[in-house]
């Protein structure tokens, strides 16, 4: 009578298979190697990680929450790794895109952006922090329902907090001489 | 739309504010922690510290997006796995019950079983019992019947030592020797 058991092994094997494809494909779409991690290395470590989690734990409930811990554990993990290698000396690799910014910048560019970086520390540090942080969330590219969650706010309550955020950012920035965003 | 310009704008500028070489794995958060923040289940007193680091960094930002994301195919993946955890349970589980029920039942029929055996016990020893009343009987009515009748053996009536000898037969039946017997 293994017929059903086989079915339900080729089961779990092909949504473990997945699994890791689809891992993959979101480490690669949020462009992780450019933290010195290998996506192919961390889908294989991940369901190696979970098979073995599988195998050795055949009677307590599986949760969606150890799964996702296992993978943001291997993801720190390999980062703590490529860290180590990252203060070890490389041998000559121009090809690599090593830990440049995500954008390519001009000097001159650079030397404005520093001014108005200066300029988006102080405004930013004029807001106060339960205001400030929807904002920041955002920018650094939180959903409003991700910023909802974080913060423990509704999706409209975080809607408003960021909309209204960002008019007062702007404003005092345009005040205080650093431009107008709009362009 | 404009909000989104103004908005990407800002983003751009914010971000390379915030990727100074702040170390990466030194200042991540812990894994339960990514996970609570992916999951919207952070303890209010926390949700502040971890919006504040989450806010400075874009590589923790992503993992959070990231985990948020995979949610749906780490549920289909726990399903699974609790899936085939349960067929060998419950055959386990189906045989536990079984046996559960039988050492519960089981004090009962020893119960009724000691109770049949003692029964039939009891009633072959009475009826041994009777049994053996009667069978003296028989074999003191078999003597009285016995006693009764005549000897066969030491009795007058035997053919052979019986007393009672029949001349007349003798002479009349024995020809041979008729003569010499009969003093003739």
């Amino acid at each position: 009578m293994t017929g059903p058991e086989e079915s339900v092994e080729a089961r779990l094997e092909r949504i473990l298979r997945d699994f890791g494809t689809r891992l993959g494909a979101l480490l690669r779409g949020y462009r992780l190697e450019r933290h010195g991690v290998d996506p192919a290395d961390i889908e294989q470590e991940v369901r190696i990680r979970l098979w073995k989690a599988i195998e050795r734990d055949r009677s307590g409930a599986f949760h969606a929450s150890y799964v996702q811990k296992v993978v943001a554990t291997t993801v720190i993990d390999a980062l703590r790794r490529a860290e180590v290698r990252a203060a070890e000396p490389l041998p000559e690799d121009d090809d690599e895109p090593g830990q440049l910014p995500e954008d390519g910048v001009s000097p001159e560019q650079s030397a404005s952006d520093g001014e108005r970086m200066s300029g988006l520390q102080r405004c930013l540090g004029e807001i106060p922090e339960r205001r400030r942080l929807p904002i920041t969330m955002h920018l650094q590219g939180f959903s409003l329902q991700e910023i909802a969650d974080v913060v423990g706010v509704s999706a409209e309550a975080a809607r408003k907090l960021v909309s209204r955020g960002l008019d007062e950012l702007k404003s005092r920035l345009r005040e205080l001489g650093y431009g107008d965003f709009d362009d | 739309m404009v909000i989104s310009m103004i908005d990407n704008s800002l983003s751009s500028l914010y971000r390379r504010l915030n990727a100074q070489p702040e170390g990466r794995a030194e200042g991540l958060l812990d894994a339960d922690t990514l996970v609570a923040a992916a999951a919207g289940s952070l303890s209010g007193d926390r949700r502040d510290e971890v919006a504040a680091r989450l806010s400075r960094s874009s590589l923790q930002t992503d993992l959070v997006r990231m985990l948020r994301e995979l949610a749906p195919d780490a549920e289909t993946l726990a399903q699974a796995v609790n899936e085939r955890k349960v067929q060998p349970h419950l055959r386990g589980g189906r045989s536990t019950r079984h046996a559960a029920v039988f050492a519960r039942q089981r004090p009962a029929v020893l119960r009724w079983s000691g109770f049949a055996a003692c029964l039939a016990v009891a009633i072959g020893v009475v009826s041994w019992h009777q049994h053996g009343v009667r069978s003296d009987e028989a074999a003191m009515i078999a003597a009285m019947e016995a006693a009764a009748r005549p000897d066969r053996i030491f009795t007058s009536n035997d053919r052979i030592f019986s007393m009672k000898l029949d001349h007349s037969a003798h002479a009349s039946e024995d020809r041979v020797f008729n003569s010499s017997f009969n003093g003739g």
